[in-house]
């Protein structure tokens, strides 16, 4: 297994998951990600420790006529990413509204 | 089954192995959590994908790549063998490919060509497939197409040139004023002919072609305004169109025509005629106005062309784009012989196949100490294709050589001069598909010992020295479909 890097897409998965969202499709709609997107970001943080997957339990989805899910939830580890994943974003935010952010760096 | 649950486990296949089954339930799952709807179901072909290729990094495939190359080193004769198969195939269908990109596919190098039309008629009861036109219908139609921006006429004829040296003769070209401003290409120096110009009593004038220019007056800038005798006739030269500006194909130099408006030629339909279409015009309109045109045309002179000569010689007008009445004679013969070479690709990719499947009976040994390793089934198939992939890649660079060179030699042994031939060549379309056949090539004769490819009995490869293999079966019906290919 390689390195965990926390970027921009992994951080606003997590914090999605950590908001909630515990489901892949459920991640997918609250980030606007596609699947292509969504999926192996989620995959990243499991392996890297900051998110844990389960079953839900078959007989109860059975029960309702469906397949069952799988459902996604942040580590010990992952909550303790959390503050790492919010500066991430909250440095994105700040680019996204700063006018002229080349202007300053040469000023 | 519904189709957005059948399209999951369809592209299932490409999720590896182990994490396949829990991969359909998860997405089984979802879509039935959220409706299941086709659109969300088409998400499952990039997560499986991005499955398939995240152990694929660039330093990965590079030693991949370099382990390949070091494998087909091994085998120097096997490799020459495939390699110069795959060059052939591909250098064939590259040289092909290149002639039907530069006469088929290329537009034309004038500017905004789509609306060059070439403005002529046809005669099927005559067994004639183009009748151009006379100075009179030429006159006829010039005064009346709205269809067209701009209409003009030539005719193709050799040009004696009489300098400071030896007469020179020259391919050239008698035309109508308007021929520069049709297709679109103003003069490098000077101007081109004015309206006028190409009526009786008009000073004699002419316009130089860039070789001839350079050649015969040496780059001469003050050419221009000078006088030179052109078929005993002394001329003033009023411009010299730009380098690569060849139009007709074999014209140097272009001088005007001589037309009497008192008293036009009638019956003669000698010159051809251009047009560039008027903004918002079509082709089928404009040949509809051009009918109609001739029909009128015939009633003012039936002594000349008769409604009845009309009918019986199935005389009609025949506009259709420009490039079309250069190309319509070898476009047909050019795709017949781009597919025989695609075969001939085919049959070479059967072959390297072939060699590949032999090959690969002869290294379930290296198979088996591979698989006791560690190596998974997608690391061999991996180690597979970058093995083909590299020799088709190979193979494909020489092809490329061999067409580069092979190309001019094809156009010389042609029965018929191929139209457009000054502008076949290698360039980046030709490029591209070159790459995209050798990727093809490989990935196609790479695949068969990939399918080919069963996980080796471990104790038995390793004690027998590779006789034991239980991909023999396999290998075997893969080489009859190969023969019978």
């Amino acid at each position: 297994m390689g390195t965990f890097r926390m970027t921009q897409i992994t951080a606003l998965v997590l914090r999605a998951v950590a908001a909630g969202h515990r489901h892949g499709f459920d991640v997918m709609e609250a980030c606007g990600l596609p699947s292509g997107t969504a999926y192996p970001a989620l995959r990243r943080l499991e392996r890297a420790g900051l998110l844990r997957s389960r079953w839900e339990n078959t007989a109860a989805a059975h029960a309702e006529g469906r397949p069952r899910r799988r459902t996604y939830e942040l580590t010990a580890q992952g909550r303790t990413a959390l503050p790492d994943a919010e500066a991430k974003l909250a440095q994105v935010r700040r680019l996204l509204e700063d006018p002229s952010p080349v202007q300053a760096r040469g000023a | 089954m519904d189709a957005p649950r059948l399209w999951v486990r369809s592209v299932s296949v490409l999720v590896p192995g182990p994490e396949r089954e829990e991969w359909v339930e998860e997405w089984d799952g979802e879509l039935a959590a959220h409706g299941g709807t086709m659109a969300q179901a088409w998400g499952a072909l990039p997560d499986a994908w991005c499955l398939r290729t995240e152990g694929w990094t660039m330093e990965g495939m590079l030693r991949d790549v370099r382990a390949a190359g070091k494998a087909l080193a091994r085998k120097p004769f096997f490799t020459a063998l495939a390699g110069i198969t795959l060059a052939v195939g591909i250098g064939a269908n590259t040289a092909i490919y290149s002639v039907v990109d530069g006469v088929l596919i290329d537009p034309l190098p004038y500017p905004e060509s789509g609306a060059l039309v070439s403005v002529n008629h046809t005669a099927p009861g005559l067994g004639v497939p183009v009748v151009p036109h006379s100075e009179g219908s030429y006159l006829h139609y010039l005064e009346r197409f709205r269809a067209l921006s701009s209409f003009a006429v030539f005719d193709e004829d050799n040009v004696n040139i009489l300098t400071a040296g030896a007469p020179e003769q020259v391919g050239g070209a008698v035309v109508s004023h308007a021929f520069f401003d049709v297709l679109g290409t103003s003069p490098l120096l000077g101007r081109g002919f004015a309206v006028g110009e190409d009526r009786v009593g008009a000073e004699p004038v002419a316009v130089l072609g860039y070789a001839l220019w350079q050649q015969t007056f040496g780059s001469d800038r003050g050419v221009v305004g000078r006088s030179v005798e052109m078929d005993g006739v002394a001329r003033r030269v009023v411009g010299v169109m730009p380098e690569g500006f060849a139009f007709p194909t074999a014209a140097g130099v272009w001088v005007p025509m001589s037309i009497d408006d008192a008293d036009p030629d009638l019956g003669s339909f000698n010159v051809v005629g251009i047009g560039r279409l008027a903004p918002g015009a079509t082709v089928e309109g404009a040949n509809t106005e051009m009918q109609d045109l001739l029909l009128r045309f015939s009633d003012a002179h039936p002594d000349e062309i008769s409604r009845d000569v009309l009918e019986q010689a199935g005389f009609r007008a025949d506009m259709k784009p420009l490039k079309d009445l250069y190309v319509s004679d070898v476009r047909q013969a050019l795709w017949v012989l781009l597919g025989t070479v695609g075969f001939v690709l085919l049959i070479a990719c059967a072959n390297v196949a072939n060699l590949f499947l032999v090959r690969a009976e002869g290294r379930q040994r290296e198979q088996a100490l591979r698989t006791a390793l560690g190596a998974t089934r997608a690391d061999m198939v991996r180690h597979y294709l970058a093995e083909s992939l590299t020799l088709a890649l190979g193979g494909g660079v020489l092809g490329l050589a061999l067409a580069s060179v092979g190309v001019r030699g094809l156009l010389k042994l042609a029965p018929v001069a191929v139209p457009r031939s000054s502008e076949i060549g290698i360039d980046a379309s030709v490029l591209l598909f070159t790459l995209a056949v050798s990727v093809g090539a490989g990935l196609f004769f790479g695949l068969f010992p990939i399918l080919s490819y069963r996980r080796p009995d471990l104790s038995g490869a390793l004690k027998e020295g590779g006789r034991s293999s239980t991909g023999g079966k396999e290998r075997h019906r893969a080489r009859s479909v190969l023969v019978v290919a």
